[in-house]
């Protein structure tokens, strides 16, 4: 019989579980984002004292053992110079008539709700090395997103 | 071990993917390594290589030549030479039967006894005086995708049978803590990360203060066939394959389409390189040849393959890693009469090349830590050994994890022979073995 028709009980259903994929790429931090790593290690590390359950117990190992790896490759950048857009800047641009603001950041910092976009997403590489005033190519459409303006958030770099 | 009785004799032998070591107990409790008389001056380390070539007048005959020993013979006579290195890699694939070497046909033991009958003349021994207890080393994970551990361990069997004494196998970072254990007084937990050519090896050991019954305790290992050899194919990936072809096109009745990147894993291994010398891929390059876009590109593909030209590379790639290990940048440079290339390459480019390959070396430390039922915080001392314990990027993985004040390193190409042979004066050497080949 096809196994589509076949019901599994329970017990036959335990899927093995994975570590937690690790981006791809240079794991590039922010200072913040550094202390972000070490943060969450220490507030896991509390948490699975307080765990007495074996699956979260597994689960909270599990997370750390993703962090503590982060923590192993993180390359933490210099603090970016803002006469280019590079990682760890703030950037004022103009997109199919929007405006909008995004901060380059490493992988785990992101947050877009926040602003902070991963160094690796498409809409920041379609903009690293560009200079204020500067139109560069984004989605298939040449020159649809210009530049306005590159800071460097204190709060980032310390 | 014990003070005063005298040293039970011994070898211990690291079997590596880029280097070998043999290391013998001497009188004071301690083991010495046996230095090889090489062409290009004494040295500890037998580069893991053959090279292969036919005489003139001995029609069929293959003659051959090890470590040292190979590398000057090919460099004599490199067209007419058929040169070997990282054999190791072959050894848990089960895809590999058998390589082809001018008429003859390999299988991986024959090739690993032709390797050790040299590597035990120029050791300066022979077989009937070899000692009766033989520790070697294996990696904790074998190299490839889907390695077979049985069938490697089948093959490791029938390679050493050669020496008609029974071999004890003993994971190679357990032999690095050994050797590191030499220096410890007080009891410790020890986590020993060896960095091969194919495999980087992770064991979290403890050991207790000198005089204990049994001073090293393995606790839990990991291992990943990511290492040396990885690293010198991304350097190959950025510098080299975009000029033989990578990359490129070639027309298919009406379409143009991109060459399938399968013609380029064989780049991916040093061992395989050298096996692609073969009729069948040389036929297969060369319809890709007539069909491809850009023909040079492919032809000095072929021109890499029919002539030897890996080992040019090899060298090459090694300088480039080395010189990166202590400058911010340095130059890649190789030149040969089909093919040359001159790159300029920054640190941090390589750092980049590599961040795949060290986040999974990463994890799998975490998985030896796991493994080992040990907490990164009462891990006392970490041993980095092996020669890419030398990159600045793979220390900085240590040094993030576990702060700088607990790293030791040393004897990056030969603690593994030194601690294999003080192994094999321990009374419970079978405790040392593998879990899994207990019952073997």
């Amino acid at each position: 019989m096809s196994v589509a028709f076949r019901r599994e009980s329970d017990d036959e259903h335990l899927e093995p579980t994975f570590e937690l994929p690790i981006p791809a790429g240079p794991n590039y931090v922010t200072a913040r984002g550094l202390a972000q790593i070490s943060a969450k290690l220490a507030d896991l590390t509390a948490h699975l004292d307080s765990l007495t359950n074996e699956s979260d117990i597994k689960a909270t190992k599990r997370e750390l053992r993703y962090w503590n790896t982060r923590q192993s490759t993180a390359q933490l950048l210099d603090k970016p110079d803002g006469t280019r857009v590079a990682f760890g800047c703030t950037v004022d641009y103009v997109l199919n008539g929007k405006p909008n603001t995004i901060t380059l950041v490493g992988d785990d910092e992101a947050d877009s709700s926040q602003g902070l976009i991963s160094f690796t997403a498409p809409l920041a590489r379609a903009m690293l090395d560009a200079e204020v005033g500067e139109a560069v190519d984004f989605a298939g459409k040449a020159e649809a997103l210009e530049v306005r303006d590159i800071r460097v958030r204190p709060d980032l770099f310390g | 071990m014990s003070a005063g009785a005298a040293p039970l004799d011994t070898i211990g032998l690291d079997f590596g993917t880029t280097n070998s070591v043999l290391a013998r107990p001497d009188a004071a409790g301690g083991a010495d390594l046996i230095r090889f008389t090489a062409p290009d001056g004494p040295t500890d380390v037998f580069r893991s290589a053959l090279c292969f070539w036919q005489e003139d007048d001995l029609r069929g005959a293959l003659s051959h030549a090890a470590g040292p020993w190979a590398i000057a013979e090919f460099l004599d006579f490199p067209l007419g030479s058929r040169f070997l290195q990282s054999f190791k890699s072959i050894a848990a694939n089960p895809s590999f039967e058998h390589a082809n070497l001018f008429e003859k046909r390999l299988k991986f033991e024959e090739l690993g006894q032709i390797f050790l009958r040299h590597l035990v003349k120029h050791a300066g021994l022979t077989l009937t005086d070899l000692p009766d207890r033989i520790v070697v080393g294996r990696p904790v994970r074998y190299v490839g995708a889907r390695p077979d551990p049985k069938l490697a361990r089948a093959r490791y069997d029938a390679m050493f049978a050669l020496l008609g004494r029974p071999i004890h196998y003993v994971y190679e970072p357990l032999g690095a803590a050994y050797s590191f254990a030499t220096r410890l007084t007080e009891p410790a937990i020890l986590l020993v990360a060896d960095f091969g050519g194919g495999t980087s090896d992770f064991s979290v050991v403890r050991v207790d203060a000198p005089g204990a019954a049994q001073r090293c305790v393995p606790l839990g290992s990991a291992g990943i066939g990511i290492a040396g050899d990885r690293f010198d194919y991304r350097i190959m990936d950025q510098l080299v394959l975009p000029l033989i072809g990578k990359g490129g096109t070639y027309r298919s009745f009406d379409k143009v389409l991109e060459i399938p990147a399968g013609h380029f894993s064989s780049f991916s291994d040093w061992s395989r390189l050298a096996l692609m010398r073969n009729g069948k891929t040389l036929d297969e390059l060369a319809r890709l040849k007539r069909a491809a876009t850009d023909p040079a590109a492919i032809g000095r593909m072929i021109a890499v393959v029919e002539h030897e030209l890996g080992h040019g590379l090899y060298e090459a790639i090694g300088e480039l890693k080395r010189t990166l290990s202590s400058a911010d940048g340095g130059a890649f440079h190789f030149e040969s009469d089909d093919l040359t290339i001159t790159a300029e390459v920054r640190r941090t480019d390589f750092e980049g090349w590599i961040a795949d390959d060290l986040a999974r070396i990463a994890q799998t430390v975490e998985e030896a830590l796991t493994n080992a039922g040990v907490e990164a915080a009462q891990i006392d001392h970490i041993f980095l050994t092996g020669g890419s314990s030398s990159i600045p990027a793979v220390r900085r993985l240590f040094e993030q994890r576990f702060g700088t004040s607990r790293i030791a390193s040393g004897g990056e190409l030969t603690s593994i022979a030194h601690g294999l042979a003080l192994i094999g004066q321990a009374p419970d050497i079978e405790s040392w073995s593998p879990p899994e080949e207990e019952q073997s």
